[in-house]
């Protein structure tokens, strides 16, 4: 249930994880996504690849290509516009956040 | 203790993304860089074997999984090029390069005074053809063999000789049989034909160069 919920904030979780860790693969990103989390989001790579490839369609993206292990890696980084990108969807998904949270316990309001 | 797979069973993996349905070298060399990581992963962590881990690591999806992605990517790469195209067609109507685009109309309008609209238009077709073949073959010995997904969503096929020919016939047929004798807007038609072709070899080249860094 909670995987169908963080669907929809996928994007915004690849833009923070790239916005603080510069460039990153496929795998480590589903990776540092489950060590984040304590195992409580599971990155599908299906989907992952999915919003990868948007973003980088989107130019919100860039790649890099390296050599490691006699296979070559591709990495994702933030572009110029998706640094302002990442900056204004991880500022939504706080917002979000609070909101949710102020829903769901109404006394706190 | 850190494991690192061997030549063999890189090829091994990307042989078996392969075999479940993806066909090209650019989508499948970063899905064999993931499944190898999750494979090493796996050796690392529990006492398997390398195809006991292989087993485990695919295991985990289905049939469809891998061929699925390589269908999303193609439809993203579509979008973007179209945008792309968009793009550089509507550069020719700002400064500087509306002055080419003005030359172009006029040479047109001059033209069609001699030639007929149909003479006229094999020009921008043949000359789509020919680059067509031609890109096509560059990039055939550039890349040597490796089929990329990126090129075929777009590249010549798709820039040249589907969009601009259709396009130039179905406008040919609708607006031109309709308004004949109108040379400024058949001299508009051929305009707009030719700034396309230019806007697709800009886009194609300017690909072109950046996936010959990436897998050439």
């Amino acid at each position: 249930m909670a995987n169908k919920l963080y669907k929809g904030t996928l994007t915004n979780i690849v833009l923070k994880l790239l916005h603080e860790n510069g460039r990153m693969y496929g795998y480590e990103i589903t990776k540092k996504t489950k060590e984040q989390t304590n195992e409580g989001f599971s990155v599908t790579e299906g989907a992952l690849y999915t919003t990868l490839h948007k973003l980088e369609a989107e130019e919100v993206l860039e790649v890099e290509f390296e050599i490691v292990d006699g296979r070559t890696r591709k990495y994702y980084k933030l572009s110029e516009k998706g640094e302002k990108e990442a900056v204004l969807k991880i500022e939504e998904l706080k917002e979000f956040i609070t909101n949710l949270t102020l829903f769901l316990n109404p006394k706190i309001a | 203790m850190s494991v690192t797979l061997n030549k063999e069973q890189l090829k091994h993996i990307s042989n078996l993304i392969e075999m479940k349905g993806v066909k090209y070298y650019d989508v499948n060399m970063e899905l064999t860089d993931h499944m190898a990581s999750e494979v090493e992963e796996i050796l690392e962590k529990e006492r398997l074997t390398y195809m006991l881990a292989v087993k485990k690591a695919f295991l985990r999806y289905d049939r469809f999984h891998f061929m699925k992605i390589e269908e999303e990517k193609e439809k993203k790469l579509r979008k973007q090029a179209s945008k792309m195209f968009r793009r550089a067609f509507f550069q020719f109507f700002t400064f500087p390069k509306i002055i080419f685009t003005g030359a172009i109309f006029t040479l047109s309008l001059f033209l069609l005074k001699y030639f007929s609209f149909e003479q006229l238009f094999i020009i921008p077709l043949s000359l789509s053809l020919i680059i067509g073949v031609l890109m096509f073959l560059k990039q055939r010995k550039i890349f040597k063999g490796k089929d990329l997904l990126q090129l075929k969503a777009q590249g010549p096929k798709y820039m040249l000789l589907v969009i601009i020919p259709l396009n130039g016939f179905n406008v040919k047929y609708y607006v031109v049989d309709k308004l004949t004798g109108e040379f400024e807007i058949q001299a508009v038609i051929l305009t707009l034909i030719i700034l396309s072709l230019l806007a697709a070899i800009e886009i194609y080249n300017k690909q072109l160069n950046t996936l010959k860094s990436q897998y050439a």
